[in-house]
């Protein structure tokens, strides 16, 4: 009788010990960040020195400062500012190790919406930029883009009063 | 025996002084819980016309649209959250700052209209749960008071069981049943207060444990507790706790402008900052990640805040907090229910227990019975004392005459004063009373048969 107990008793404690470490908190997968796991996006666009207004897109996604190579596909979207159904797609492709391109030519000048579309197994993320193209557009982009940072600048300084 | 009559006696007393000095707010606590028990259906009466659409619609206003409508209308209204139903016949609510009031906003998907704003403050349940939480006061000494009740509450309980507790065997009547034989004698409010008091006890003290995480002194106790067990909420577990930062980086376009200084030409291409995500695209991914409506999407506080997704739900089980970054619709953070500790998951049952909303109508009337039960215990110890009072006296039992039993009562008394620290600072202002006022003023001293 005595030998049966004991041989119950250790998977009985192992029993109670695993129960007990069920109930505590279940960390969810993290980062050095203590983030889930994610992508990082760097969004550019570059005029293109060989063509006047041609345009490179760039997406660079990284996995905790890794590149990250397996997006199934990336894709801009690209639309005049309060126009969107004006919107023409261009598929990127992996130029290098997490880097994904495409350009553009436009004929029109003005200032334009691209947002990148990524799609991978996991993540889905989609940022977007407004860019300028022409001299005119790039002077009127500028000056809107400080309009809105010295805004920003107010609000948030009014949030710490 | 007579070692058992000198502890019922020292135990009677402080009974007796808890009780006398913590029924009203008791009675307040009970009165106030009672009525915010039942929320939803008052204020769904009351508000009616806020909180439901006159015609569900076919096809929905975007949420985008909602916002852009809301603003347009409101120029200076500012959003910090929307909060999306599950009943068809529900509105869109907004969390608004009107006039620098904190208000809601309630919207009509279907329609686009907007219903009207309320002052936060001034709801039916906004008002019962400051007479709950703080006695309808300001400040921070109004709420510690309420939890000084709250865990003597706690005292006069495990106090008043004992005291219940059978000494003759057999004693149905007393114990379990009241004794209606002398209407309006000493007996008949003795067994109006014990008896009721010994069924309600477990539910008692249920509410009161199931209080206390919210507490402003114990709560963060039990918060400790909870994170040195590891049974806690993970980080970023809820919208209460602290949030991260979105990750895409915002590059200052202007503080990169070379040609601005210099003679270089004007490029002829520029890109500018990211742009925020728009709440469509935010109730994109909620609906992907399959977030369980109704819940609420925090628009980010500036620009280097996230988006939160938290659910509403009436009943725990699966609740989820997201946080998202604002540009790339990244999901930074993804607690659920599942991932909560033990403790925290005892503590999110237990606030929907408090609040009545964790087993529909039947807790609301759970929690009901014990308020009215709470409220007839104080009414009916309050005539025992006037039963009891006598010319001169306030009608305390007296003092043990074994003085080793007072002190063994007030070593229990300050266990319960370290577990809860309120109740141990209210013990040693007592105390301090007592050596320094009452022994020393003789009308005092025979008042309160000290």
């Amino acid at each position: 009788m005595f030998t049966i107990n004991r041989a119950i008793r250790v998977p009985f404690i192992v029993l109670i010990l695993a129960f007990i470490c069920g109930c505590t908190a279940q960390v969810p997968v993290s980062d050095r960040n203590g983030l889930k796991p994610h992508l990082n996006v760097d969004l550019q666009v570059t005029s293109a020195t060989d063509a006047y207004h041609t345009n490179k897109f760039s997406i660079f996604l990284t996995q905790e400062d890794v590149p990250y190579r397996d997006a199934a596909q990336v894709q801009f979207e690209v639309w005049p500012e309060g126009n969107k159904d004006a919107v023409i797609k261009v598929d990127g492709k992996q130029s290098s190790s997490g880097l994904y391109t495409a350009s553009y030519s436009f004929s029109e000048e003005g200032i334009y919406i691209v947002k990148g579309h990524v799609s991978t197994q996991e993540y889905q993320v989609m940022p977007s930029k407004r860019f300028a193209v022409g001299n005119e557009a790039v002077e009127e982009l500028i000056a809107q883009e400080q309009a809105s940072e010295s805004e920003m600048d107010h609000t948030h300084a009014e949030h710490h009063h | 025996m007579k070692a058992q009559t000198s502890w019922y006696q020292a135990v009677w007393r402080w009974h007796f002084y808890a009780g006398i000095i913590f029924a009203p707010f008791l009675i307040i606590l009970a009165f106030s819980g009672s009525m915010y028990l039942f929320k939803p259906q008052i204020e769904g009466h009351l508000y009616k016309d806020l909180l439901t659409v006159r015609e569900v619609g076919t096809s929905l206003v975007s949420p985008t649209a909602l916002m852009e409508k809301v603003t347009s209308t409101y120029p200076e209204l500012k959003i910090s959250s929307v909060t999306f139903p599950d009943q068809p016949k529900s509105t869109v609510k907004m969390s608004v700052e009107h006039e620098g009031i904190a208000s809601t906003l309630y919207a009509d998907p279907y329609s686009g209209h907007i219903l009207g704003i309320q002052d936060n403050s001034k709801t039916f349940s906004a008002y019962f749960k400051k007479m709950h939480s703080q006695l309808l006061m300001n400040g921070t000494w109004p709420n510690r008071l309420v939890e000084l009740s709250a865990c003597w509450a706690f005292i006069l309980t495990v106090t008043g069981l004992y005291l219940w507790w059978p000494r003759k065997k057999s004693a149905i009547w007393g114990t379990f049943l009241p004794r209606f034989k002398n209407r309006g004698s000493r007996t008949f409010w003795r067994d109006m207060h014990a008896v009721p008091a010994f069924w309600l006890s477990l539910f008692i003290l249920i509410l009161i444990a199931t209080g206390l995480p919210w507490s402003g002194v114990l709560g963060p106790q039990i918060d400790r507790i909870a994170n040195a067990t590891n049974t806690n909420y993970p980080p970023y577990g809820t919208v209460y706790m602290e949030k991260p930062d979105s990750v895409t980086v915002a590059k200052d376009v202007a503080d990169n402008i070379p040609w601005a200084a210099e003679n270089i030409p004007v490029p002829s291409s520029i890109s500018g900052s990211y742009i925020q995500l728009d709440m469509n695209e935010i109730v994109g991914i909620a609906d992907k990640q399959s977030i369980q409506k109704p819940y609420t999407i925090s628009i980010p506080q500036d620009a280097r805040g996230v988006y939160t997704i938290s659910t509403d739900h009436v009943r725990p089980g699966s609740d989820a907090t997201l946080h998202v970054d604002q540009y790339s619709g990244a999901i930074l953070t993804d607690v659920r229910f599942a991932d909560y500790g033990m403790m925290a998951k005892a503590i999110t049952y237990g606030i929907a227990l408090h609040e009545g909303r964790l087993f529909g109508i039947f807790n609301q009337l759970l929690g009901l019975i014990t308020c009215i039960g709470l409220i007839l215990i104080s009414i009916s110890s309050y005539f025992m004392w006037r039963k009891r009072k006598t010319n001169g006296r306030l009608g305390a039992p007296n003092k043990p005459r074994d003085k080793r039993t007072t002190i063994g009562v007030l070593i229990i008394m300050l266990i319960f004063g370290i577990l809860m620290p309120l109740v141990g600072l209210s013990l040693i202002v007592v105390l301090i009373l007592d050596l320094l006022v009452i022994r020393n003023v003789r009308p005092l001293k025979h008042w309160f048969s000290a």
